[in-house]
C-alpha cells in the first residue's frame, strides 16, 4: 500500500510530461525513451491510479509521437474494465487508438463490451459502442450484433443514436447482420428523435453510395424524408443519397427535380444548394428546367469572390460538361480568369474546363491564350497547361487540328519556353506529323533547323528529346530544304553536341551521314551537269566550294567521335569516316575520271537509299507477323538459364572485348576493314557464339535455315543483346521506327476538304485491355452490397408471395400507403423468415424473440437449410424453378472451383443468396411477367415512381 | 462520403492532434500528415481550402496559430465539412474557454472525446454543443 502511495505521489502526471516535452534540455528522442521507460515500470503498478496514468501517458505518446503501444494491449484491456467512468474512459480511447483487427486481445474485450453496453449508465453504453464500431472486426461484430439490434431500441435517445450508426461497422465486417437488423434500421427513419433519423440516414447514405442499385425501393421513405426535413444536415445527406439513386432510375428524376429545385430556391445553406447542384449533375441532367436554376445558381456563386465558391463551382461545372456544354460556354470568361487565379486548384479546375470545351472551330485561339498563360504562370502549372495543350491537339491523330502549319509552330514555341519538361512529347509530335502529314513537312524541317542551330538548347536537359526530333526531322527530309544544307550540317556538327547524351548524338550522327550524301549528290550532279551546258545546276544554292568545305567540317568533328565509349556513336562516325574515305580524290586524273563515276554511283545509290518515302508504324505490326508453323514459343522456356550464366561467358573473354580493339582504331586507318579480319577478335566471338549455341540449342533456328556465314555478334558494353538479330535492331531510332514493311499498313485517311491528310493507321486506337481493367472496380464492397440487395430481395420477393395470394386490390391499396408506421410492408422485413407474419406489423418484442431464437438456431445449423425450408414453405416451386435453383448452385460451385471467391463462408453465403435472387426472380415473374429481364438482381421499383 | 481523418496542426507543422477512422499504420500515418501539412501550409489566405491529396479530399482551416485539416473521400461535401470544422473549434471554445494551441496539447484526451461524440465511423453524428460535452463533464465530476 505504502509502496503505491510513494508511486502515484512521485509519478509523472500527463502534464508533467507534456511540459518535459517542451522544455525538455537533453533532446527529444532521449527524453522520449525515458518517459517510455518509466511507462513499462508503472504500467505494471498495483494501484489503478498510477496505471492508468502511465496508460494516459503512453497513449498521449502513441498518439502525437507515434510510440509503439502494441505491448501494452492487455494493459489497455485491464483499465477497460476498471468500474470507474474517468479510468474506464482512458482505457476505452486508450484501445480506439491503438487497437486494429489483429490485435490478439480483442477476444477478450468481447464480454467487457457487452456488459458495459448493458450498463446503466448511458455514456458508458455510448463508449462502448463508440469503441465497437472503431475496434471490431469479424468476429466482435458477430458477437455484439444482438447487442447493437437491442439498443437500437433502447429508451435513451443517446444509445438508440450510437447502436445505430454502429451498424454501418458492423455491416462492412459481419455482412450476416444485414438480416438481423436492417429492417430496424428502415425502422429508424421513423424514429421521434431527429438525431436517431439522422443517425440512420447517415448509415443508409454511407450503404447507398457503395451499391445505389439495392436501395431503389426506399426512395418514398427518401423522399417523405427530405420533404418534411428541416436540419441541414439531414437534407445534405438526402440528396447525397438522391444523387446515387436518381441515374437509375429516371422517373426519380423526374419525381423529386421539384423538390430539389425548391430547395435550391429555398434554402440560405450554401452547403445544402451545392449539395443539390451535384445531384442535378449526377441524375437530373435531362430536367431542363432544374438545370436551368442550377446554373442560374452556379453563376451567382461564382460571382463571388470567395475561392472556396469558385472552385466548386468549377468543379459543377466540369459536372455538366459532358451533357450540357452551354452551360460552360455561358461562364466561359470567368473560367478563363480563373487560369490566372493565385489558387493552383482553382487553375487546375478551370484548365479541364477549358480543355473539355476545345473543339475544331475554336482550338486555334484558345491555344493561343493557353500560350499567353504559359508564359506568365509558375513552372508546375506551365507544364499542366503544355501537357494539356499537347494530349488534346494529338488526340486522336490529330483530328482537331486543321492548320498544321500553325500547329508546328505552335510546338516550336513550346520548345522554346524555358521550364518546359515535356521536351520528349514535343519531339515525338513533331516526328509523327513530319512522317503523317506531307504537306506540313517543308514547316516542320523549317521548325527543325531553328531548334538546331540554337546553341542554347543544348544545355537544357529537358528539350533533348526535341532535338532529338529534329535532327532526325532535318536528316530526312535535307532535301526539302536545300537552301540551309550546308548551315545544317554545321548545326549537327556544333561542338557543342558533345552535351548530349549518347542516343541522341547517334541520331545527330546519322543526320549527319544523311545531309551529306545530299550535298554530295547535288555537287557531283552540278559538276556534271556543268560539263554539259554551264547554266543551270541543282547545286546553285550550295556555294562554290561547299563540298569541300562540309568533308573537312566532317572529318575535323566526327574524328573525335572515333573514340567514343558508345558503341552506336562510334559505329556511325566510323561509317561516315568511311564513306568520305572512299569519295576521296585520287591525285593521278585518269583514275579521277573512273572515280568520278564510282564515287558518283556509290552516292546515287545512298541518296536513293534515302529517299525511300518512311511511314508511321503500327503498334500492332508486330502482331501481324505470321507465326512461322511448327514454332512453339512457349515451349521449353524454362531451360534457358538465366542470364547472369552468359554475362559470365562474357566475362571470360572480358579482356578481349571488341571495344577495346576499336579505341587502337584512328582515322588514318582503314576503316573499310571489319572487325571480323582481326582473327582473334573473331575467334573469341565465335567461340562465344558456339558456346550459347551449344547451350541453348533450342532457340537458334537450324543452321542451314540462315544465311550461312552468320556475321559475328557486337558486344557492346552497356547493353548486350542476347542474339545477333537484336544487336541488328538495337537502339538505332532509324531501323526502329522505320521499316519499309510498315507502309503496307498505311492508309491514307479521307477528311474535310481543307484539312491535310494525316496518315492515320486502322488499328491505331485500339486498345484491348481496357474493359477487363474497369470490371475489376469495386469487388471489396460487393459482399456487403449483394448482401443487402439480398436482404431488400427477400423482403420484396415476399411481398411479391403475399401479393400474389392477396387479391389485386391490396397492391393498388398498399401503393397509398405512406405515412408512418405502415411502411414497412414496402420493406425489408426480417420477419419474412416466419410464416404468416404478412404484412400486418407483428408486436416489436415478438420479433425480436424470433430474430434472436434465429440467430441462436442460425449459429448451430447452417441457416442455408431453414431458408430453403421457408422457400418451400412459402409457396410451392414448379419443376422448372428447382432446376433454375439448382443451376444456380452449381454455376457458383464453378466459380468456387475457379477460386473467384476467398473464403468459403463467403461462398456460402453467396450459395444462400444466389438462390435467392432466382428464388425473387421467379416471384417477380409470377407477379409481373412484363418485368424487364434487367432486373433479375435489381429489387422492384416501389409504386411511389409509377 | 466519411470523413477519413481529423488533424490539427500548428504553425510549424507539428501535430497535435490526429484521429483517423480506418487504420493505418504509424509510418503511413506520418507520411501521409507530412505531405498533407506541407502542401497545406505552403497556401494562402485567399486560396480555396480544398486540396486534392492521393484519393482524399483535405479541407482545412486556419484558426489563429492552428490548422485543422479533416480528410474525407471524394464524395463528401465540401462545405458542410468545413462548418463542420467551425463546429468543432465552437465546441472546444466553450469547453476550454478561447482555445489554444496548448490546451489541446494538455487535454488531448478531452479533445479526442469530444470528437468522438461528433464523430462516429466518419460520419458527423452530433453538432449540438451541450450533448457533446455532457459525457466530457460528467467523467471531469467523477474524477
Amino acid at each position: 500500500m505504502a509502496s503505491s502511495i510513494m508511486e502515484s505521489l512521485f509519478q509523472r502526471s500527463l502534464d508533467d510530461l507534456v511540459k518535459g516535452l517542451r522544455l525538455q534540455m537533453i533532446g527529444e528522442s532521449r527524453y522520449l525513451a525515458k518517459v517510455l521507460d518509466e511507462v513499462k515500470k508503472e504500467i505494471n503498478s498495483t494501484d489503478a491510479a498510477t496505471k492508468v496514468v502511465a496508460l494516459q501517458k503512453l497513449t498521449y505518446l502513441h498518439m502525437l509521437q507515434g510510440s509503439d503501444m502494441e505491448w501494452a494491449s492487455f494493459h489497455v484491456v485491464q483499465v477497460m474494465t476498471m468500474p470507474k467512468f474517468a479510468y474506464k474512459k482512458i482505457g476505452y480511447l486508450a484501445a480506439s487508438q491503438s487497437f486494429h483487427e489483429e490485435t490478439d486481445v480483442l477476444v477478450l474485450t468481447t464480454n467487457l463490451l457487452r456488459k458495459d453496453m448493458g450498463s446503466k449508465n448511458e455514456y458508458e453504453t455510448g463508449m462502448a459502442i463508440e469503441c465497437l464500431s472503431r475496434i471490431a472486426n469479424r468476429d466482435l461484430a458477430s458477437a455484439l450484433t444482438q447487442e447493437i439490434f437491442t439498443m437500437m431500441t433502447s429508451g435513451r435517445t443517446f444509445v438508440r443514436k450510437k447502436a445505430t450508426l454502429a451498424l454501418l461497422r458492423v455491416f462492412s465486417k459481419y455482412p450476416d447482420a444485414i438480416r438481423v437488423a436492417f429492417k430496424r434500421l428502415v425502422e429508424k427513419m421513423d424514429d421521434p428523435d431527429p438525431q436517431v433519423v439522422s443517425a440512420a440516414v447517415s448509415v443508409l447514405c454511407e450503404l447507398t453510395l457503395r451499391d445505389p442499385r439495392s436501395y431503389l425501393p426506399l426512395a418514398p421513405e427518401f423522399y417523405r424524408l427530405l420533404e418534411s426535413s428541416t436540419s441541414n444536415w439531414l437534407s445534405i445527406k438526402l440528396v447525397k443519397i438522391f444523387g446515387a439513386l436518381t441515374p437509375l432510375e429516371p422517373r426519380l428524376g423526374r419525381k423529386i427535380a421539384g423538390l430539389l429545385c425548391e430547395q435550391m430556391n429555398k434554402t440560405m445553406a450554401k452547403s445544402l444548394l451545392f449539395e443539390c447542384i451535384r445531384t442535378v449533375t449526377l441524375g437530373l441532367t435531362d430536367h431542363a428546367g432544374a438545370v436551368k436554376l442550377a446554373v442560374e445558381k452556379l453563376k451567382e456563386i461564382m460571382a463571388q469572390a470567395d475561392p472556396n465558391l469558385k472552385y466548386l463551382g468549377l468543379q459543377a461545372l466540369a459536372a455538366l460538361m459532358p451533357v450540357h456544354p452551354w452551360a460552360v460556354a455561358d461562364n466561359k470568361d470567368t473560367i478563363v480568369q480563373c487560369l490566372n487565379d493565385g489558387d493552383p486548384s482553382i487553375q487546375r479546375q478551370s484548365l479541364v474546363l477549358i480543355m473539355g470545351m476545345i473543339s475544331e472551330s475554336n482550338v486555334t485561339e484558345t491555344v493561343q491564350v493557353l500560350l499567353q498563360y504559359v508564359r506568365s504562370t509558375d513552372p508546375i502549372f506551365c507544364n499542366q497547361l503544355i501537357l494539356s495543350i499537347l494530349s488534346i491537339c494529338s488526340r486522336a491523330c490529330y483530328e482537331m487540328i486543321s492548320d498544321f502549319p500553325w500547329y508546328v509552330s505552335v510546338l516550336a514555341q513550346i520548345a522554346h519556353i524555358p521550364f518546359c519538361e515535356h521536351g520528349e512529347e514535343v519531339g515525338r509530335q513533331l516526328m509523327d506529323i513530319a512522317l503523317r502529314v506531307e504537306s506540313v513537312r517543308r514547316e516542320v524541317v523549317k521548325v527543325a533547323r531553328d531548334l538546331l542551330v540554337d546553341p542554347a538548347l543544348l544545355a537544357c536537359v529537358p528539350l533533348q528529346g526535341v532535338l532529338c526530333a529534329a535532327a532526325w526531322v532535318a536528316g530526312e527530309y535535307v532535301a526539302l530544304a536545300p537552301l540551309g544544307a550546308f548551315e545544317l550540317l554545321e548545326a549537327l556538327l556544333q561542338p557543342g553536341t558533345r552535351l548530349l547524351p549518347m542516343a541522341i548524338h547517334a541520331v545527330y550522327l546519322q543526320a549527319v551521314l544523311k545531309v551529306f550524301v545530299f550535298i554530295a549528290t547535288a555537287c557531283y550532279q552540278d559538276s556534271s551537269l556543268g560539263q554539259q551546258n554551264n547554266e543551270h545546276g541543282s547545286s546553285q544554292f550550295l556555294g562554290e566550294g561547299s563540298l569541300e568545305a562540309a568533308v573537312v567540317l566532317i572529318i575535323s568533328n566526327v574524328t573525335p567521335l572515333v573514340n567514343s565509349v558508345n558503341m552506336e556513336v562510334q559505329e556511325r562516325a566510323c561509317n561516315l569516316l568511311g564513306l568520305l574515305q572512299a569519295l576521296e580524290k585520287p591525285t593521278n586524273s585518269e583514275d579521277g575520271e573512273r572515280w568520278r563515276d564510282e564515287g558518283f554511283g556509290a552516292l546515287e545509290a545512298l541518296n536513293e537509299v534515302f529517299g525511300i518515302e518512311l511511314g508511321p508504324v503500327s503498334v500492332h505490326a508486330q502482331g501481324r507477323v505470321v507465326v512461322p508453323e511448327g514454332l512453339d514459343v512457349e515451349d521449353n522456356l524454362d531451360a534457358l538459364g538465366p542470364i547472369g550464366d552468359y554475362d559470365e561467358i562474357l566475362l571470360e573473354a572480358g579482356e578481349k572485348r571488341p571495344t577495346s580493339v576499336y579505341r587502337e582504331w584512328d582515322a588514318g586507318f582503314v576503316i573499310t576493314q571489319q572487325s571480323s579480319d582481326d582473327p582473334s577478335l573473331a575467334d573469341a566471338s565465335a567461340a562465344l557464339l558456339a558456346q550459347h549455341r551449344h547451350r541453348h540449342e533450342n532457340y537458334y533456328l537450324p543452321t542451314d535455315a540462315v544465311s550461312r556465314d552468320y556475321p559475328p555478334p557486337h558486344f557492346s558494353s552497356a547493353n548486350t543483346p542476347t542474339t545477333p538479330e537484336a544487336a541488328a535492331s538495337s537502339t538505332s531510332l532509324d531501323s526502329s521506327m522505320l521499316g519499309e514493311s510498315s507502309q503496307l499498313w498505311t492508309k491514307p485517311r479521307q477528311t474535310k476538304a481543307r484539312r491535310p491528310v494525316v496518315v492515320k493507321l486502322d488499328d491505331e486506337d485500339d486498345m484491348p485491355e481496357l474493359s477487363a481493367h474497369a470490371k475489376k472496380k469495386g469487388l471489396k464492397d460487393e459482399f456487403l452490397a449483394s448482401a443487402i440487395r439480398d436482404a431488400l430481395a427477400t423482403d420484396e420477393s415476399k411481398q411479391r408471395v403475399d401479393a400474389n395470394g392477396l387479391e389485386s386490390a391490396h397492391r393498388g391499396h398498399s401503393s397509398r400507403r405512406h405515412r408512418h408506421g405502415q411502411h414497412s410492408t414496402k420493406h425489408p422485413e426480417n420477419g419474412s423468415k416466419h410464416d404468416g407474419s404478412g404484412p400486418s406489423q407483428p408486436d416489436k418484442t415478438l420479433v425480436g424473440q424470433r430474430i434472436r431464437e434465429e440467430v441462436h438456431e442460425g449459429k448451430k445449423q447452417t441457416s442455408d437449410v431453414s431458408r430453403k425450408e421457408q422457400g418451400r414453405n412459402k409457396y410451392r416451386p414448379s419443376k422448372h424453378e428447382i432446376m433454375v435453383l439448382e443451376d444456380g448452385l452449381s454455376s457458383n460451385s464453378e466459380n468456387e472451383r475457379e477460386g473467384t471467391f476467398e473464403l468459403k463462408e463467403n461462398a456460402r453465403w453467396k450459395k444462400k443468396q444466389q438462390k435467392q435472387r432466382h428464388s425473387h426472380r421467379q416471384n417477380q415473374h409470377h407477379a409481373r411477367s412484363s418485368v424487364p429481364t434487367q432486373a433479375d438482381s435489381v429489387p422492384p421499383i416501389p409504386d411511389f415512381l409509377l | 462520403m466519411t470523413i477519413r481523418f481529423v488533424l490539427l496542426v500548428n504553425k510549424q507543422g507539428q501535430t497535435r492532434l490526429a484521429q483517423y477512422y480506418e487504420y493505418l499504420t504509424i509510418d503511413e500515418r506520418r507520411a501521409l500528415e507530412g505531405e498533407i501539412v506541407r502542401k497545406c501550409l505552403a497556401r494562402s489566405e485567399n486560396q480555396c481550402s480544398f486540396v486534392e491529396h492521393r484519393n482524399y479530399k483535405i479541407i482545412y482551416r486556419r484558426y489563429a496559430s492552428l490548422f485543422f485539416l479533416v480528410g474525407v473521400d471524394g464524395e463528401e461535401n465540401e462545405l458542410a465539412i468545413l462548418e463542420f470544422i467551425h463546429c468543432v473549434v465552437e465546441t472546444m471554445d466553450r469547453y476550454f474557454g478561447n482555445v489554444c494551441e496548448l490546451d489541446i496539447m494538455f487535454h488531448l484526451e478531452k479533445a479526442h472525446f469530444m470528437l468522438e461524440e461528433m464523430v462516429m465511423n466518419g460520419c458527423i453524428v452530433e453538432t449540438n454543443k451541450v450533448n457533446i460535452l455532457a459525457p466530457i463533464q460528467l467523467m471531469d465530476k467523477s474524477s
